[in-house]
């Protein structure tokens, strides 16, 4: 009887643990996801550095709006150059869009020039619905702090040209450049535009 | 033989436009609904979608993911075009995603108005669509399509358009006027509060609201309300990461009751938010 109520009880609050929404200007929900070379990451990995979170899925075509251009790749080098850590997240079910073999990720990421830190396959999408990530690309900035500071869009303009990007108000690159000023992100949240994250 | 390379070229290029528009699982025309001049100097126009099987386009707001579908006008000198008319959307939920848009064929309606001092006998009409439409996967469907409306005093278009037009015009939103709304701000959630309605309370099967703007509502049509004795209270839950402080409230009210025929009613509402309402 005993064990019986340990075990629901874990269940319980493992669900819970899960369920968690996580919110702006709270401590970001930890967690462990592998990468497409198959090492282990976890957030807390990262303790005291600036970590970007990507959702990304390289057939939608906003995503390649912001990769055909070579945008992402742009601040993904900037800024891990500044000790920033960025870890494009990958939500795709098996089947759907997005959910590609390790050897096309890394082909894709390869002919992208992709700088990210690591690629990392939330395949069940747990991470995603804790995040409430709805789109490829949705976009979280986390501070030194393990505070989640910024979740929203890449930028004010949705549509899938990447002639927008230029005449756009980046906000992910704001956000990190107020950060690594040390001030305070000053838009910590924007509609975030995309295809729909392919639970 | 330098002839023969041009014209396979030209057979080249030809067919592979028309392969592309048939790969398209989307098309657009420019339709014109029957008008007459003694009545009224405005023109109904409207740019006409139709979708292959599974494939939706989006609504002005397109909910959680997708891309609004606009569309940008160039018309004759002198004439003017209304802002365009948005039937009620359909929501399309999945994996506690919500997004706003159609399926199937879908017609936005304008109006252009001809001044008494307009001189020529037709009207060009230029539309630019830029939209995404998708299926399990999405694509831009963007398009450009135009037509020249040669004026009468009098036109009556064909029966098969008239239905288009008349089907679109039931779908729109109506405006509030027979019932009282109020809106009660927490932290979390809206309440808006409808008092001297008049509709049998107890065929409302459901009822949601949809904004025109996105990021400060969770985009759902799994609304919470109740009935009272005195009319009924809708909570709307704002989005996770609520992107901006709610100064009005503009969007529609989509009732749908459990009557013979399943009917649906949308109204457009539009309130101020401050902390007396």
């Amino acid at each position: 009887m005993n064990r019986k109520f340990v075990i629901l009880f874990l269940i319980f609050f493992g669900s819970l643990v899960f369920a968690q929404q996580a919110k702006l200007n709270e401590s970001a929900s930890d967690f462990k996801l592998t990468d497409v070379n198959g090492s282990e990451h976890s957030l807390s990995d990262f303790k005291s550095k600036i970590v970007v979170l990507e959702w990304i899925n390289y057939d939608c075509p906003f995503v390649k709006k912001h990769y055909d251009s070579k945008n992402m790749q742009s601040l993904q080098e900037t800024y891990t150059a500044k000790d920033v850590v960025w870890l494009a997240i990958c939500s795709s079910n098996e089947g759907k869009q997005g959910n590609f073999s390790v050897e096309e990720i890394n082909k894709r990421s390869k002919n992208h020039g992709a700088k990210f830190t690591a690629y990392m396959i939330d395949e069940d999408g747990k991470v995603g619905k804790m995040y409430g990530a709805k789109t490829t690309p949705h976009m979280y900035i986390i501070d030194k702090s393990g505070m989640l500071v910024y979740a929203g869009g890449i930028d004010d303009k949705a549509s899938t040209d990447i002639d927008d990007i230029k005449g756009s108000k980046n906000y992910v690159s704001s956000a990190l450049d107020e950060l690594l000023a040390g001030k305070t992100v000053s838009v910590q949240s924007s509609t975030p535009y995309g295809c729909s994250v392919k639970y | 033989m330098i002839k023969t390379l041009k014209i396979l070229s030209f057979l080249i290029i030809v067919s592979l436009q028309l392969c592309a528009q048939q790969l398209t699982p989307a098309s657009a025309k420019i339709v014109v609904d029957s008008y007459s001049f003694e009545k009224s100097r405005s023109v109904p126009i409207g740019i006409s979608i139709e979708l292959e099987k599974d494939w939706h386009i989006y609504w002005r707001n397109p909910g959680d993911s997708g891309m609004p579908t606009s569309i940008d006008f160039e018309v004759s000198e002198g004439v003017s075009i209304s802002e365009i008319e948005w039937p009620v959307p359909k929501v399309f939920e999945y994996e506690g995603l919500a997004s706003y848009g159609y399926d199937d064929q879908i017609l936005l309606i304008a109006e252009l108005n001809v001044p008494e001092n307009f001189v020529s006998n037709s009207i060009t009409v230029l539309a630019k669509i830029k939209s995404l439409i998708c299926r399990d996967v999405c694509i831009p469907f963007n398009a450009t399509v135009s037509t020249e409306i040669k004026l009468t005093k009098v036109f009556s278009t064909e029966a098969e358009i008239a239905n288009l037009f008349s089907q679109a015009r039931r779908s729109l939103p109506g405006v509030k006027n027979d019932f009282e709304l109020s809106v009660v701000p927490d932290e979390n959630n809206l309440t808006i509060v409808l008092e001297n309605f008049n509709y049998d309370l107890a065929k409302i099967n459901s009822l949601y609201f949809l904004p025109y703007g996105n990021g400060i509502f969770k985009n759902t049509a799994e609304q919470n309300f109740k009935i009272r004795d005195d009319g009924i209270e809708l909570v709307v839950e704002y989005d996770q990461f609520k992107s901006a402080e709610l100064r009005e409230l503009f969007g529609i009210l989509v009732f749908q009751f459990n009557d013979a025929a399943q009917s649906q009613k949308a109204y457009e509402i539009k309130k101020q938010i401050n902390t007396n309402n």
